[in-house]
């Protein structure tokens, strides 16, 4: 905790000014005073690359697969998928549908990206089925 | 302005040899350049040619974004029997 917010609960403590006041020197330090656990923290940086990585048992011959894909590249992609004619959309639907996956490729919105990009730090993805396992997550 | 990748290291590793490339793919482009003059009339062309539904430029712009932001790839395979691993710089 630095100095200037310590100064500031003294004088809570000594009761020279009112949590109120002290509530709002606290947001003028740029913390917010209802979460007094993120006083100092620093702030969180946006992922840079997307990890795969699967790994095959001994059963398996122990193969290993790791992938490292920039984050830039992803989002150049969601902006050439968003550029794709209707009829094109339909197509990669149909097909992402048929192995599995319930995505509309034409709601792929460029401007969502950044938000969806940003919360992409906390994903981790483990699957272990016994023989394989996969990681999927972001650095 | 961001560039293609310009170098791209590939290491093949089996039991018997290892293998180390280094592939200047800056030439690669080099030589692709004059390819490029009748490459943008073309898309040019089709621009204007096609439905206005294909927005043929942005998708080509879209298309060399990506190329560059390739940069940076990793790819590492190993299994029994050897190790490939293909970095872009």
């Amino acid at each position: 905790m630095n100095t200037e917010r310590l100064r500031i609960l003294n004088l809570v403590a000594e009761k020279k000014i009112s949590a109120d006041e002290a509530a709002g020197l606290l947001d003028a330090l740029g913390t917010p005073a209802g979460d007094p656990s993120r006083a100092g923290a620093s702030p969180r940086l946006a992922p840079k690359y997307l990890r795969v990585v699967v790994e095959g048992s001994e059963a398996s011959h122990g193969g290993r697969v790791n992938v490292r894909v920039p984050m830039s590249l992803l989002r150049a992609g969601v902006r050439l998928a968003a550029l794709l004619p209707p009829g094109v959309h339909d197509q990669i639907n149909r097909a992402l549908h048929d192995k599995g996956v319930d995505l509309d490729v034409s709601k792929l919105k460029s401007e969502d990206l950044e938000e969806l990009v940003e919360q992409m730090g906390e994903l981790t993805v483990d699957v272990e089925n016994g023989a394989e396992k996969v990681r999927v997550f972001c650095e | 302005m961001t560039l293609p990748p310009l170098v791209a290291r590939i290491r093949i590793r089996t039991e018997r040899r290892h293998l180390r490339l280094f592939v200047p793919l800056f030439l690669l482009w080099l030589l692709l350049l004059p390819l490029l003059v009748p490459l943008v009339l073309l898309v040019a062309l089709a621009a204007v040619l096609a439905p206005p539904r294909w927005r043929f430029g942005p998708v080509a712009r879209g298309a060399c974004l990506a190329l560059c932001e390739t940069r940076g790839t990793r790819i590492d395979v190993a299994g029994p029997r050897g190790r490939v691993h293909v970095a872009l710089h």
